[in-house]
């Protein structure tokens, strides 16, 4: 009998000295809750350790909508040589026109300067990248002249185009976008291509094919960062700061989140841009110097819808609980009254 | 007037003709109050079945909910390198590839002791001499597939409330196709576990067997079906009638190519059925696998 009991306490002492949850399960509970905490509204993590930006990799779709479209004011003080279509596709001419942008991945990937070259200035000026090859200025000439290694954010996305009709499902278009996380790393792409461009320029062999590169200034790389989409890290307001300052770009102000460009075509204009906190470009406005707005796109999101549904979904299981509640006080209540 | 007419009818009619009109009314008569009397039993039966299998079927919604949203949902926004399609149609296809296997297991762990409970435990619907075995099998039957069907239709309704979190408006109307082609499918298989437990002798033995059948049992059928006939479309084979349920979302599934056939083996790859294929496919299981089930309850004893 005693024998018995030692046994069964033992075996008590054994079962309430074994930890609820074993050590493997806890850790990949505790390291799940940490990757969430860390990450607490999809923000993305504080990848390359040297710069004080990161980027908040969000996927999901952005709308835009054409609130405002003065295309005569537009020509007035703009004139002919930029019109909606060059920045959007489709019919970005219509008031109430709508599109779509929808981020689908992203990779954090190294890349040379070589690369930047080329999905940027190369395209820009219509450079055809394998006629450089054969005239020697090839990945290895790159590569040796310029040792830099630039950590982007490369982002898939799909897109559809502005248009008068509902969006269809299936998009139009499939982009690649890239985020660069130190505004360090445009000042030292803008200095290299000058620096190339001064060689490509001079040399016999590329006078002859009649290509030659143009001098950009701060203000031009930034006017075409923007028309390519331009997304920031973050903080947005910092990182916005530091681009136009390492740029040196004169006719840019930066206030909060947003960017205000000043142009001169007929005459005076502005454009403000609103970055969100992810660094997206959430509304586009176009000024004239007196502040008449004839162009405005804004954008929205359909995960803003997110918290939303969660607490209708939350009440409404509140709801369900409470009625069940109710129903079985009643019960209750009826046998215990008879 | 009408009255009028119908007496000089009447007086005019053959007797004989008039015996057999009475003795018919009377009869649809007896059939009306037998049908009004087994649906009242019916639905007193499923509504005490739903009742029974509610802490299961919460547990279940619960689990589901929770594989939803905690593989699903919250690495493709949380992960730094999640994914979403390009196109809704394409992220109803993967989640549905991945959510809609589980409606056959939770189905599973529903319909398992639909009839072989009632044998084990002496507290089911036979100790009711009120009951008849018909009344129990199809009572039993709807209770189950309806809290079956509502956990499906949970399923389908947050794949689309994060489809437009991901996608936004338009809202996808594919998917109830595929909803309905899933609930004919969850027809004919929750017949089959209902067979399966006419017979076996306890749930556990039912579920074990149910989703052997369907994971490995079709898959193997098919496989020695095509080896034999290879030009053979597998429509006996429910794993292949499935993929109906995923590809359906695409609007123009009707358009696809179904067949790919290897030029040098000739081997056939069958990618999905069509849907007339499919509806007739699972009609018969449903009716074949019920009938049976009745007929092997019908005659158990103990």
């Amino acid at each position: 009998m005693h024998l018995k009991t030692k046994n069964y306490c033992n075996s008590w002492h054994r079962r309430k000295s074994r930890p609820f949850i074993s050590k493997s399960w806890l850790s990949i509970m505790v390291m799940f809750f940490i990757m969430i905490i860390i990450n607490p509204q999809g923000k993305g993590y504080p990848y390359g350790g040297e710069t004080q930006y990161s980027y908040a990799n969000q996927r999901g779709a952005q709308f835009f909508q054409i609130d405002i479209c003065d295309l005569s004011e537009w020509n007035d003080t703009i004139g002919d040589s930029f019109s909606p279509e060059d920045w959007f596709d489709g019919a970005p001419n219509k008031t109430g026109n709508v599109a779509k942008r929808l981020y689908q991945r992203g990779f954090y990937i190294p890349i040379r300067t070589d690369d930047l070259f080329r999905r940027m200035f190369f395209r820009w000026f219509d450079i055809d990248y394998w006629t450089l090859h054969t005239l020697g200025y090839n990945s290895s000439y790159f590569d040796t002249r310029y040792e830099h290694w630039f950590w982007i954010w490369e982002l898939d996305y799909s897109q559809w185009e502005f248009t008068s009709e509902q969006l269809d499902h299936e998009p139009d278009e499939n982009y690649y976008r890239y985020v660069i996380l130190d505004p360090l790393d445009y000042q030292y792409l803008l200095t290299n291509y000058d620096d190339f461009r001064q060689v490509f320029n001079n040399d016999p062999d590329v006078q002859a094919l009649n290509y030659s590169l143009p001098q950009v200034s701060g203000d031009e790389f930034l006017f075409y960062l923007v028309l390519e989409d331009l997304i920031v890290a973050s903080p947005v307001n910092g990182f916005l700061r530091d681009l136009i300052d390492t740029l040196d770009c004169q006719n840019v102000t930066v206030e909060g989140n947003t960017m205000e460009l000043r142009f001169h075509g007929n005459k005076d204009y502005l454009l403000e841009l609103k970055f969100n906190e992810n660094g997206l470009i959430d509304r586009n406005i176009f000024k004239t110097a007196q502040g008449i707005t004839f162009f405005k796109i804004t954008s929205w999101y359909p995960m803003d819808f997110a918290p939303l549904i969660l607490i209708i979904s939350i009440v409404g299981l509140i709801a369900l609980i409470g009625l069940q509640v109710y129903k079985w006080r009643k019960k209750v209540k009826f046998f215990k009254n008879n | 007037m009408i009255f009028d007419h119908f007496n000089k009818l009447m007086k005019h009619m053959d007797p004989w003709l008039l015996g057999l009109l009475f003795k018919v009314n009377s009869w649809l008569k007896a059939f009306i109050k037998q049908v009004k009397i087994d649906l009242t039993q019916i639905l007193q039966v499923m509504k005490f079945e739903v009742q029974l299998h509610k802490i299961r079927f919460i547990i279940i919604t619960i689990i589901s909910i929770f594989l939803m949203v905690f593989s699903g949902f919250l690495p493709t926004i949380l992960l730094p390198f999640g994914f979403i399609s390009d196109s809704p149609y394409l992220f109803f296809t993967m989640s549905l590839s991945l959510f809609s296997f589980l409606a056959p297991l939770f189905s599973c762990l529903l319909f398992s002791g639909v009839i072989c409970t009632e044998y084990k435990r002496n507290v089911g619907f036979l100790r009711l001499p009120v009951l008849k075995k018909h009344q129990i099998l199809i009572g039993k039957f709807l209770g189950n597939y309806f809290l079956t069907l509502i956990l499906v239709a949970i399923i389908y309704t947050m794949m689309t409330v994060f489809s437009f979190l991901f996608y936004g408006p338009p809202i996808v109307l594919t998917p109830i196709i595929s909803f309905m082609f899933l609930s004919l499918f969850l027809l004919a298989y929750c017949s089959i576990v209902t067979f399966l437990s006419s017979f076996m002798p306890s749930a556990l033995s039912v579920i074990i067997t149910a989703l052997a059948l369907f994971l490995f049992g079709f898959g193997i059928l098919q496989s020695i079906g095509q080896a034999i006939f290879p030009e053979l479309e597998p429509l006996y084979s429910l794993m292949y009638v499935f993929n109906i349920v995923t590809v359906s979302v695409q609007p123009d599934f009707m358009d696809q190519e179904r067949v790919y056939v290897d030029p040098e083996t000739n081997y056939h790859f069958w990618s999905f059925p069509t849907v007339e294929g499919a509806l007739l496919t699972l009609i018969i299981y449903f009716l074949v696998s019920i009938t049976l089930a009745y007929i092997i309850f019908r005659r158990r004893r103990g």
